[in-house]
């Protein structure tokens, strides 16, 4: 709302229509009529728009106004059709002097009592709201019993003032013009009320020097010119109210067409998100299938290599006359045989890093039994469940490997007996492995010295042991029985 | 389909380890007919010597593999395939499980393993 404009248009429109009522001397009743009628629609007009915008907005001060303006419009319906009464005695000049005259002042009083009154009840709107219309309908109802005791016209007095009863009401709209431009001009209902306030202080100015229209000293027209400045303050409250409105919902369908933007480009960048997301879930999973593969292809090639190893050492072992010698290259061949063991296990694994340990031992313990074979030995193996990576996976081979060996070759003499392996963690969390057989015993020293691969078998032992931080008992009691404690965390 | 000859062909890409397994054929007193270390070569050689038993190793020399010669004698030669694979992966294990194996070696190997099934494959191949 272009306030100075709008008052600019209004002054302009007023001055213009004051200079042609005063030149034209016009004092025709239809025109007067004319005139009240429009007071009367526009201001019905304004208390609608006021109410509209209270209501959209949840503005007090708009509802008050509203309330206001309601009044007055019944007020100036009243002045209006009052012109159509006439009492049966009174002739028409007079009941037009009676009842026209006689209801402008109230109207006027009441006018800028309401909408002043409006501006201060604007904090009280909902304790004080619902008194303020029966208030104004009782205001209205007091004044037009006091003016009707008041003389309507005098002579001409100060400043040739012929109304001086109605000298309040110009005085009340510069005060209400003042007050809502000093307190309101932050709101356009405000600022619009302002406007409109100054323009009826002006115009109200022109009423105090009207005369009734059979007085030939009249001024003729300072009453239209009123009534005229009355209109032309409700159009410019009606263009500038119309503008709040109209700018309003420009605002709004501004802001909607803009959310609907944004929601558009919130969408697409969800999507692209969404897109950038799967692309890098679909990066990260092809990494892990290629580290998977690689990883198989390295357990491949070892466990490859190691078989390589293994068939160049049995390629040897063959062409070597010496039993001993053999020998030892057998137990070579047991060794690189658990180490490949503990490689096929692991690529066959879901993670290829852990694998549950109990089968593997079954596996090669069997093998070990099979592989030196010929003999009536029984085997059982018991294992908890326990997955473990490469680091505890191949002494551990290593160690059963060495252990069962040991009890093949010098625990029986005839050929029979049982081995037992179990592995088990105990209630203090440490974990043990016992490698049992119910043979002749033997002594693992008188071992050591007889043979060469038994000393190394021995050695190997010493060595895996303290690379696991481990305990070593070995017991003789019906066979030799050999336990090993080490510690080991559950692979999380 | 022509008579077995009592003898093994042997397929592995890696002459070393080919070497171990004929080594190990023969201390058991068979005859290694040949080796082979692509698909091609080995189906060539078991339709030329129609050997009883193959030791077929998976993975092979060029696209390949043994798998695809194991197919292709099973149809033509019918000789008892051992296969000698170093995977475990599902995969692998469905498609030789197609292929009419005799039996499937997981490497590692021990000797008692390999003459173990060498020997039922005989017997079973009528070749004792």
């Amino acid at each position: 709302m272009d306030f100075g404009k709008n008052l600019a248009i209004a002054l302009v429109m007023f001055g213009l229509g004051a200079a042609g009522i005063l030149a034209g001397q016009v004092q025709s009743p239809i025109f007067h009529t004319i005139l009240d009628t429009s007071a009367f629609l526009t201001s019905g007009l304004i208390a609608l728009l006021l109410w509209d915008i209270s209501k959209r907005t949840d503005q007090p001060l708009a509802w008050l106004l509203a309330v206001a303006f309601g009044v007055l419009a019944m007020a100036e319906l009243v002045h209006t059709l009052i012109a159509l009464e006439r009492l049966s005695w009174e002739s028409a000049a007079e009941a037009e002097v009676r009842w026209r005259a006689g209801t402008w002042g109230p109207t006027a009083y009441l006018s800028a009592i309401g909408v002043g009154t409006a501006l201060f009840l604007r904090p009280y709107q909902r304790r004080l709201g619902w008194v303020f219309a029966p208030a104004l309908i009782l205001l209205y109802l007091a004044l037009v019993v006091i003016f009707q005791v008041l003389p309507r016209y005098m002579l001409p007095g100060f400043f040739g003032i012929t109304r001086p009863t109605l000298i309040g009401a110009p005085l009340l709209w510069a005060a209400v013009a003042f007050a809502f431009w000093h307190r309101e001009r932050s709101s356009q209902v405000g600022l619009a009320v302002a406007g409109g306030a100054t323009v009826l202080a002006i115009a109200h100015c022109f009423m105090l020097f009207s005369q009734p229209a059979d007085d030939p000293t009249a001024i003729v027209g300072t009453g239209m010119v009123a009534h005229f400045g009355k209109v032309a303050a409700d159009l410019l409250l009606l263009l500038s109210l119309t503008q709040i409105g109209a700018a309003d919902t420009a605002r709004r369908l501004r802001a909607e067409a803009e959310l609907i933007l944004l929601n558009k480009s919130l969408e697409q960048r969800v999507e692209e998100r969404t897109a950038e997301l799967v692309a890098a879930n679909a990066r990260l999973s092809q990494a892990v299938d290629q580290r998977d593969l690689l990883l198989r292809e390295v357990y491949h090639r070892v466990k490859n290599n190691l078989q390589l190893i293994d068939s160049i050492v049995m390629l040897q072992a063959r062409r070597l006359a010496d039993a001993d010698a053999r020998s030892g290259l057998q137990g070579l061949r047991r060794r690189l045989y658990a180490l490949g063991l503990v490689h096929q296990q692991l690529m066959s694994s879901s993670d290829l890093k852990t694998f549950d340990v109990s089968p593997f031992l079954k596996e090669l313990s069997e093998n070990i039994i099979e592989g030196i074979g010929g003999r009536d030995i029984s085997l059982s193996v018991r294992a908890i469940p326990l997955d473990v990576g490469l680091d505890l996976a191949i002494p551990l081979g290593l160690l059963v490997t060495e252990l069962v060996t040991n009890s093949l070759k010098h625990a029986f003499p005839d050929g029979k007996g049982r081995i037992d392996v179990v592995l088990d963690r105990r209630d203090d969390g440490t974990m043990i492995l016992v490698v049992s057989d119910n043979g002749t015993g033997y002594d693992i020293l008188e071992v050591a010295r007889k043979a060469q691969a038994g000393g190394l078998g021995t050695a190997l032992i010493d060595g895996l042991v303290s690379q696991l931080k481990a305990i070593i008992n070995v017991r003789r009691m019906n066979g030799t029985i050999s336990e090993i404690l080490f510690a080991h965390e559950e692979a999380s | 389909m022509t008579a077995l000859e009592k003898a093994v062909l042997i397929v592995e890409d890696e002459h070393v380890i080919a070497m171990g397994l004929s080594a190990q054929i023969e201390d058991m007193g068979l005859e290694v007919c040949a080796t082979a270390d692509t698909a091609d070569g080995a189906v060539a050689l078991a339709r030329s010597h129609c050997p009883a038993i193959i030791l077929m190793d998976v993975r092979l020399r060029g696209e390949k593999d043994g798998i695809d010669a194991a197919q292709a004698i099973y149809e033509s030669v019918g000789s008892k395939i051992i296969f000698i694979t170093g995977s475990r992966e599902q995969k692998t294990i469905d498609r030789i499980a197609q292929d009419h194996p005799f039996a499937t070696l997981f490497k590692p190997i021990t000797d008692r393993q390999l003459q173990a099934t060498v020997r039922e494959a005989m017997l079973a191949a009528g070749q004792v």
